[in-house]
């Protein structure tokens, strides 16, 4: 029977052929949107993890913790008397002030280049990078985020404009996440004149003296302070998700819709299929074919075509996550995943196909055009 | 006897619609006989041979078959005992498209559980025999009419039937393709084949051992 699938499908090449492009078209989405949404979770990851042990004070508000907290206002004074609070390394802390310099691609994702002004000295309160040898020493001196960078076209000692000034890029920082990647870092007060915020900062980013500090230090803050709010990084995780949840849903309503429409496409060749084989279906029950090698065959058709459609699919989906994400590579573990949904939907597609195949009589042999 | 059909009747629809294929036809047929079912069109003869073929249930009465009573077998079970009991010559051939000739007279063998070299032995030993080893790798719509039917007898044979059921199997060719099928049938009765033809011929009728005349339902044995 398996013979018999294969010769049939391959004498309907053009709808075969179509039926294939169809699923491939569904499964290469599902695996693209998977894709973007894997990379999602795992910036949150590397967010939260290089915010180990830190503290982003913001501005109260309705929203609760952002990150970045692109709408916090906090006076000047107010981010000084923070930093003065036990608990506070101040040589790795520091008032930031964030602008939006290239807004997100979509909504609820960070900006693609970001100025943030920090203290000079004291980058690594905004970067958490304790490798980094270089500092803002200069008026004019600006730290790129790998994206930043990108969107420049510029690398270390390169000279970039930003508000019509000009900035000496003097050391571009490793790919960490889409935070930190799309930063644009510039001496605090350079900042501060740029973007007319004179004596405001957006937020205090402060690191614990101690490895346990950060929780105590949070409480500490929002006593002293009932306006601020301190966020430790599992409160940035938290904000984070929340704001990932509606990604989660529309990529995984795009995902449902992409596959119910490619079981449906399968479903209607197949049934179609069937109501032009009837005699040819009846006559295999007429000589002794058993119900099962009957659902057997419909099985087969339907699987080859959505399994094939998934191989179809796995290196076209590569190529354009790689396009997507900036890298190229094979997940083994993926691509079974993507297998596995490939022959989930060849079975779900086949059910009403081979339900209506094992119902044609034996007499449909019979019938004579 | 090989089969025996006692007082069959096969009712389509109901009520002032209602048609008596069928009405109570008894007949038995042993083994080696070669019988032709004549008769005009609507008489039922085809019915008859549907029954007799396990394809379809009577309203009322029995058909024992092979030892087999019909009646008492579940749809799977009918299914098996048409796949190794009886072999269906059609009009219209209905040979797989898809497949060779030789694929299509292994197709039965596989179904009844061989692996696929031991069935296409079996059916190059059978296309062989109706004279079509030289065909094997064909299509069926690279052959001639009657080659289709040759292919299709031996498709019948495939798995040793008790019992060949031919339904018109002249009907779709030319006087000189239905000749060498009704040529190759006598010769497979010769050597001991039973089969029950149906056809509305009488020429080819009386080449069979009995005739059996049927109208409006009912039978008149002739011979």
């Amino acid at each position: 029977m398996m013979a018999l699938a294969l010769k049939n499908l391959w004498n309907r090449k053009t709808r075969s052929l179509l039926t294939i492009l169809g699923i491939a078209v569904a499964i290469q989405l599902y695996v693209v949107m998977s894709g973007i949404m894997d990379s999602f979770d795992d910036d949150l990851q590397k967010q939260v993890a290089g915010m180990a042990g830190r503290l982003v004070v913001q501005q109260k508000s309705d929203a609760g913790t952002r990150f970045p907290p692109l709408d916090s206002v906090i006076e000047a004074t107010v981010a000084e008397a923070v930093l003065t609070l036990e608990g506070v390394d101040t040589a790795r802390s520091s008032p930031v002030l964030l602008q939006v310099v290239v807004p997100p691609p979509a909504i609820n994702l960070p900006p693609v280049v970001m100025a943030a002004g920090v203290v000079p000295g004291r980058e690594f309160a905004f970067t958490g990078n304790t490798a980094l040898q270089a500092q803002l020493k200069g008026e004019h001196d600006a730290i790129l985020g790998a994206a930043a960078a990108g969107y420049y076209g510029a690398k270390a000692g390169d000279t970039i404009s930003v508000q019509d000034e000009s900035f000496v890029v003097v050391a571009v920082l490793p790919e960490t996440n889409m935070v930190t990647d799309g930063v644009l870092l510039l001496p605090l007060p350079t900042a501060q004149r740029l973007f007319l915020r004179h004596s405001l900062v957006s937020a205090v980013m402060l690191t614990a003296t101690s490895a346990d500090g950060a929780k105590p230090l949070a409480a500490a803050i929002e006593s002293a302070h009932p306006k601020l709010l301190a966020a430790t990084a599992d409160d940035v995780a938290r904000s984070a998700n929340e704001l990932l949840a509606i990604q989660r849903k529309f990529f995984a309503a795009v995902n449902s819709t992409a596959l119910a429409v490619a079981a449906v496409v399968v479903m209607i060749v197949m049934v179609m299929a069937i109501f032009e084989r009837k005699k040819e279906i009846g006559t295999l029950k007429a000589i002794g074919a058993s119900t099962g090698r009957i659902l057997c065959l419909i099985m087969t058709e339907s699987l080859t075509l959505s399994v094939v459609g998934g191989l179809v699919a796995l290196p076209a989906s590569t190529v354009i996550n790689g396009l997507i994400l900036g890298e190229y590579h094979i997940d083994l573990s993926k691509w079974l995943q993507t297998l596995a949904v490939a022959v989930l939907l060849g079975v779900i597609a086949s059910l009403w196909p081979a339900w209506a195949a094992q119902r044609v009589h034996p007499l449909e042999s019979l019938t004579y055009e | 006897m090989l089969l025996e059909a006692k007082q069959l009747w096969k009712t389509y629809g109901s009520g002032e619609a209602r048609v008596h294929a069928l009405q109570g036809v008894s007949l038995a047929v042993a083994q080696g006989d070669f019988v032709a079912l004549v008769g005009p069109s609507g008489s039922g003869k085809s019915s008859l041979l549907h029954l007799i073929g396990a394809m379809d249930t009577p309203t009322r009465g029995a058909v024992t078959l092979a030892g087999e009573d019909l009646g008492r077998l579940r749809g799977s079970q009918l299914t098996a005992l048409r796949l190794r009991k009886v072999g269906f010559v059609f009009q219209t051939f209905n040979l797989m498209p898809t497949l060779t000739a030789l694929e299509n007279v292994a197709l039965p063998v596989q179904l009844a559980g061989a692996g696929t070299r031991q069935a296409r032995e079996r059916a190059r030993e059978l296309l062989t025999q109706v004279g079509l080893a030289d065909r094997a790798g064909h299509l069926p719509a690279q052959l001639s009419g009657g080659q289709k039917q040759r292919v299709a007898i031996a498709r019948a044979l495939a798995n040793d039937p008790a019992l060949i059921l031919a339904d018109e199997p002249t009907g779709a060719l030319d006087t000189a393709n239905g000749e060498a099928i009704m040529a190759l049938l006598e010769e497979l009765n010769r050597h001991g084949r039973t089969i029950m033809m149906v056809t509305h011929n009488e020429d080819l009728a009386s080449r069979a051992g009995r005739v059996l005349r049927m109208r409006d339902g009912r039978l008149a044995e002739a011979g």
